[in-house]
C-alpha cells in the first residue's frame, strides 16, 4: 500500500514509519513536509511528476504554508483526487475540528495517543483496516 | 407692630447726637429758660405771647428746660444728666396728673412761683391737663432711652415706645396750635373748667416729640418711610387731627350760625317792641290830641276811648288825664285804679319829674320803672296836651311792666327766652330759667324809646338750640375717626401684603435660586453618569477583551503545550523500549522519571484544557438524560472498576436541563475519584438523586477513605491534593473542574464526609 504522510514534523513522521514497520500491512510511506507540496505530489507537478496516487493519505492538519484542513478542501474538491480516502491525524481534540474535517470529507479522524503503545496500535490498526479490510478504488 | 423695619439689630447706639436733636433740644431748653426768666423778673408779656393764648406756668417752663436737657443728656449717653433731665418733668407731670384725675390739690401748682398773670382759672398755677401728659411722657421716655435694651417690652421694641410717645407729643402739640390758629375759643379751652396749652408749650411739646422721634428713627436705622412699621399710627394720628379739627370746625360754625341766629332774634324783638309800644303811645297821642283839639270834650267820650284804648292794648292799666295843675281828671277804667285817684300819687318824685318834663318839653316821655299804685312794678307814658302853646296836662297810661312786656312779646320770637331790665332790675323775663343756657347763649339788647332805655337778654330755649344743632359734627367725627382707623388699617395691611409680598419674592427667589442649582447639579450629576457609565462601559469592553484574550492565550497555550510534550513522551518510551537492556538499570531507571515526568505534564494540561474549555463553549443547557449519561460513564470506566472489583449501583436519575458534555465530566470525575480513593476492602459507590427546592440534587457515595473536614473545602481548589502522586496519582484538577461545570450551571458542590468513613459528594443542577 502507498501512504502519503503529509507531517511537517520529523520526530513525528520518523515515529509514523517505525510504527507501521510492524504492520501487517507491507507499506511504502512518502513523506511530504507542507500542504503545497502534498498538493504538487499529488497533482503531479514539478519535481513530482513521475510518481504514482497514493492508495491513502494521512493528513496533519497544523502545516506550514498551506494548512491541512485547506489540503483537505483542495484534494476533496479536485475530481481528480477526491477519490483517495483521507485520513486526518493530528494531536487537536477540539469538536469543530472533527466536524469540520468530515464535513470537508475526511473519511476519518485520528488523535495522536501520547502512550507510545498506543500510537503504534492505533496506525496498525487503522493500516491494516484501510488496507485489508476496506475496499480501496482501483488505481 | 415694630417702630423699625424688619430684621435690622439694635446694636450700636449713635454716639453722636444727631444735628437735629441738638437743635430741637437746645430751643426746648431757650423756650423754657425764657418763660423761667419771664416769670421771674414777671414780664407777662413774654409769657402770655397772644391776647388769646393761655399762660405757661412756671411748672411747665422748668419742666421743658429739663426736658430739653434730659433727651439731649440720653441721646449722648450721659445717664444721670439724662434721669435727672427725665425725672423732673416726669414727677411734676405726674403729680398735677394725679391732680386733675383725683380732684386734689398736692401743692405743687405755686410751690415755685405764685400765679397772678393768669386769672381766668380757677387753679392758679397749675399747668394744663394736656401739658401734665405731655410731661409725664416725655420724662418716660427719656429714662427708657438711657438704658440699652434689646428685645421688646410687652410686644413693643424699645424704639418703638419712645417714637410712639413722640409722635404723641408732636400730635398735642400742632393739635393745639392749629386750634389756637383756627380761633376756636371754644373748645380751645376744653370745658373752660381747665387751662388750656399755652401755644409755646404746644411748640415746645412739638420740638420735644421730633427730638425722641428723631432718636428712635436713627436708632432703629430706618431707611424708607413706606418700611416704617408705625407708619399706619401716623397716618392714624394725622387722621384723628384732622377728623378733631374738622369736627371742631364744624361744632364752632354751628355755634356762630345760632350767635347769628340769636343776635337777629334780637333785632326783632327789638324792633317789633319798639312798634308795639309805638302803637300804644299812638294811641295816648291821639287821646291826647282830641281831647286838646275838643275843649269841652265829655269825660264820657274821653273814657270811652280810653277805655277802648285799654281794651285794645293789654298792658295798660289805667289812662288818666292829669291837668295842667298835676291833679288827675279823669281816669279810665277806673275800677282797680282808684288810689291813683289820691293825692299823694302824683307827688311821687317820678311822676312830678316826669310831669315836670313832659309841661317843659312838650314832647312824650317814659318814666323809669317805678312801683304803680296798684301794685307790682311798671312805668307811665306821659302824653301831652296842648294846643298850639296851652298846655292842659297829659294824658297818662300806667303800664304794668310784666304784663305789658308779656303781651307784646307774645308770638314774638318762640323758642327764646329773654329778660328785660332796666337799669339792672328785671322786669320781665319769659321762659324756662336754665342760666347755662343764658350764661353760654346770651346776647344782648337794647331798646331805647322815648327817653328810656330798656336791656334786653336773648338767649335760645333747649328746643331751639337742639333744632339748630345739627348731627352732623358728630358725623363727622365719628366717620372721621372711623375712616382713619379703616384707613391707617388699609396702609397696615399694605404694608404686611407687601412685607409678605417681598418676603414670598424673597423665598421665591431663594427657591428659584435653590431650584436653578439644584437643576445644574441634577444636570452635572446626570453628565457625570453618562460620562461614568460610557466610562464603565469602555472599561467593561476592554477588561472582557483583555478576559478573553488571556482565555484565549490560556487555552493555546495550554493547546500547543500538549505536542512537545507528546514528542517527548513518545521518544523517550521508544527510547526505553528500543534500548531496554542495552543500557544500564540507572539508564533505565532515568528514562522511567522521565516519562513519569511527561505523563504527568500531560495529564496537566489535559485536565487545564478541559478546565479552561468550559468557559470557551457555550452554556447551552439542553435536556439531558442523566440516566445516559451515568451510562456512559460507567461504560468507559469499565476497566477501572473490573480492575477494582468494584460494585457501581444507582437509583434512577432523571432528566435535567444541562450541557451533557460538561455533566458526563462531572460524574466521571466523581465516580473516577470514588474508584480511585478506596480502601483495602472492595469499593462500593452509589448514585442517586433527589429533589431539593427548585433544584436536582445529585448524590456520590462511596466507602474509601474519607476526607477530613478541615479540607473540605480545599480540595475544590486548583491542583490541591491532599496525597502524593506515590499514593493516589492525580492532577489535582477533578473536582475544580466538576466545581466550575456546577456553578456554572446555576448549582453548588459540596462534600460530606469523616476519615476512614467514605464521602459523599453532593451538587446541584437548579432548573432552568
Amino acid at each position: 500500500m502507498r501512504l502519503l504522510l503529509v507531517e511537517d514534523n520529523v520526530a513525528d513522521a520518523r515515529l509514523v514509519i517505525e510504527a507501521l514497520r510492524e504492520c501487517a500491512v507491507p507499506t511504502l510511506v512518502t513523506v511530504v513536509s507542507d500542504g503545497l507540496q502534498a498538493l504538487s505530489y499529488l497533482r503531479r507537478e514539478g519535481q513530482y511528476t513521475s510518481v504514482a496516487l497514493p492508495d491513502l493519505l494521512l493528513l496533519d492538519l497544523n502545516l506550514p504554508k498551506m494548512d491541512g484542513r485547506e489540503v483537505l478542501v483542495k484534494i476533496k474538491s479536485d475530481q481528480a483526487l477526491n477519490h483517495i480516502p483521507v485520513i486526518v491525524f493530528t494531536s487537536s481534540e477540539a469538536d469543530h475540528e472533527i466536524l469540520l474535517a468530515y464535513r470537508h470529507g475526511a473519511s476519518c479522524y485520528l488523535i495522536k495517543p501520547h502512550k507510545l503503545e498506543s500510537y503504534f496500535s492505533l496506525l496498525q490498526e487503522c493500516i491494516t483496516f484501510w488496507g485489508t479490510r476496506a475496499r480501496l478504488p482501483v488505481r | 407692630m415694630n417702630f423699625v423695619s424688619g430684621s435690622l439689630p439694635l446694636n450700636a447706639q449713635p454716639r453722636r447726637p444727631q444735628l437735629l436733636i441738638l437743635i430741637t433740644s437746645s430751643l426746648v431748653i431757650v423756650l423754657g429758660a425764657v418763660g423761667l426768666v419771664a416769670w421771674h423778673l414777671h414780664l407777662p408779656a413774654l409769657i402770655r405771647i397772644l391776647p388769646t393764648d393761655s399762660v405757661m406756668t412756671y411748672n411747665t417752663a422748668l419742666c421743658f428746660v429739663c426736658a430739653g436737657m434730659g433727651v439731649y443728656a440720653a441721646t449722648t449717653q450721659r445717664s444721670i444728666l439724662a434721669l435727672i433731665g427725665g425725672g423732673i418733668p416726669a414727677v411734676i407731670g405726674l403729680i398735677t396728673l394725679s391732680e386733675y384725675l383725683f380732684g386734689l390739690d398736692l401743692g405743687i401748682d405755686q410751690a415755685l412761683m405764685i400765679d397772678d398773670i393768669e386769672t381766668r382759672l380757677p387753679f392758679p398755677g397749675r399747668m394744663a391737663l394736656a401739658t401734665s401728659i405731655g410731661f409725664s411722657l416725655t420724662g418716660f421716655c427719656v429714662a427708657l432711652m438711657t438704658r440699652e435694651i434689646q428685645g421688646t417690652i410687652g410686644f413693643l421694641q424699645q424704639t418703638d415706645i419712645v417714637g410712639l410717645a413722640g409722635t404723641t407729643l408732636i400730635v398735642l402739640g400742632t393739635m393745639t396750635v392749629l386750634l389756637f390758629l383756627t380761633n376756636m375759643q371754644v373748645s380751645y379751652g376744653w370745658g373752660r373748667l381747665a387751662r388750656s396749652m399755652a401755644v409755646s408749650s404746644a411748640i415746645g411739646f412739638v420740638g420735644l416729640g421730633i427730638g425722641l422721634v428723631s432718636w428712635a428713627w436713627h436708632k432703629g436705622r430706618v431707611t424708607r418711610v413706606s418700611e416704617l412699621r408705625a407708619l399706619p399710627f401716623f397716618v392714624q394720628a394725622g387722621g384723628i387731627t384732622i377728623t378733631l379739627l374738622l369736627w371742631q370746625t364744624l361744632l364752632v360754625q354751628e355755634h356762630r350760625t345760632i350767635e347769628a341766629t340769636i343776635a337777629n332774634t334780637i333785632a326783632h324783638v327789638e324792633s317789633e317792641v319798639t312798634a308795639r309800644m309805638e302803637a300804644r303811645v299812638l294811641a295816648l297821642n291821639r287821646l291826647a290830641a282830641r281831647l286838646a283839639r275838643m275843649k269841652a270834650q265829655s269825660q264820657e267820650e274821653w273814657t270811652a276811648d280810653a277805655e277802648t284804648i285799654v281794651r285794645d292794648f293789654p298792658g295798660f292799666q289805667a289812662i288818666s288825664w292829669i291837668d295842667s295843675s298835676r291833679r288827675v281828671r279823669w281816669l279810665a277804667p277806673l275800677a282797680g285804679n282808684e288810689a291813683l285817684l289820691e293825692e299823694g300819687v302824683m307827688s311821687e318824685p317820678a311822676r312830678r319829674i316826669l310831669f315836670e318834663r313832659v309841661h317843659e318839653t312838650r314832647t312824650i316821655a317814659i318814666s323809669r320803672t317805678l312801683d304803680l299804685v296798684q301794685g307790682g312794678r311798671g312805668f307811665v307814658v306821659y302824653v301831652p296836651v296842648s294846643h298850639g302853646r296851652d298846655f292842659f296836662g297829659v294824658i297818662g297810661g300806667g303800664c304794668h311792666a310784666e304784663t305789658l312786656f308779656a303781651t307784646i312779646l307774645r308770638g314774638i320770637a318762640p323758642g327764646y327766652s329773654l329778660t328785660i331790665m332796666a337799669a339792672d332790675e328785671e322786669l320781665y323775663r319769659r321762659s324756662p330759667s336754665a342760666p347755662a343756657l343764658e350764661a353760654e347763649w346770651g346776647q344782648h339788647g337794647t331798646i331805647e324809646f322815648f327817653g328810656t332805655r330798656w336791656d334786653m337778654r336773648v338767649w335760645p330755649q333747649a328746643e331751639t338750640l337742639a333744632d339748630h344743632s345739627s348731627v352732623l359734627p358728630s358725623m363727622a367725627l365719628g366717620s372721621g375717626l372711623l375712616a382713619t382707623s379703616l384707613f391707617s388699617m388699609i396702609v397696615a395691611l399694605a404694608q404686611e401684603s407687601r412685607r409678605r409680598a417681598r418676603a414670598g419674592e424673597i423665598t421665591n427667589r431663594e427657591l428659584a435660586r435653590e431650584n436653578t442649582k439644584r437643576k445644574e447639579a441634577e444636570t452635572e450629576v446626570r453628565v457625570l453618569n453618562t460620562a461614568l457609565e460610557q466610562r464603565v462601559r469602555e472599561r467593561t469592553t476592554a477588561l472582557e477583551r483583555a478576559n478573553a484574550d488571556l482565555q484565549q492565550l490560556a487555552y493555546v497555550s495550554a493547546h500547543d503545550l500538549q505536542e512537545p510534550v507528546r514528542m517527548i513522551s513518545t521518544y523517550t518510551q521508544l527510547l526505553a523500549s528500543r534500548y531496554q537492556g542495552k543500557f544500564d538499570a540507572e539508564a533505565d531507571r532515568f528514562i522511567n522519571f522521565t516519562i513519569e515526568g511527561t505523563s504527568r505534564m500531560h495529564a496537566l494540561l489535559t485536565d487545564l484544557l478541559a478546565y479552561l474549555q468550559i468557559d470557551q463553549s457555550e452554556a447551552d443547557r439542553r435536556e439531558t438524560n442523566c440516566e445516559e449519561i451515568l451510562e456512559t460513564v460507567l461504560r468507559g470506566l469499565q476497566d477501572t472498576i473490573t480492575a477494582a472489583a468494584a460494585l457501581v449501583t444507582h437509583d434512577p436519575l432523571p432528566k435535567v436541563g444541562a450541557n451533557a458534555k460538561q455533566l458526563t465530566i462531572v460524574f466521571r470525575n466523581l465516580l473516577e475519584n470514588a474508584l480511585l480513593f478506596r480502601l483495602a476492602k472492595p469499593p462500593w459507590v452509589h448514585v442517586w438523586a433527589e429533589r431539593r427546592d427548585d433544584a436536582w440534587l445529585f448524590a456520590v457515595r462511596d466507602n474509601g477513605i474519607g476526607i477530613e473536614p478541615q479540607y473540605a473545602k480545599q480540595i475544590f481548589l486548583m491542583f490541591e491534593r491532599l496525597h502524593t502522586q506515590a499514593e493516589y496519582p492525580g492532577t489535582g484538577m477533578g473536582l475544580t473542574l466538576c466545581q466550575k461545570i456546577v456553578e456554572r450551571h446555576g448549582g453548588k458542590i459540596w462534600v460530606e464526609s469523616q476519615v476512614g468513613q467514605g464521602a459523599t459528594f453532593y451538587f446541584t443542577i437548579p432548573d432552568v
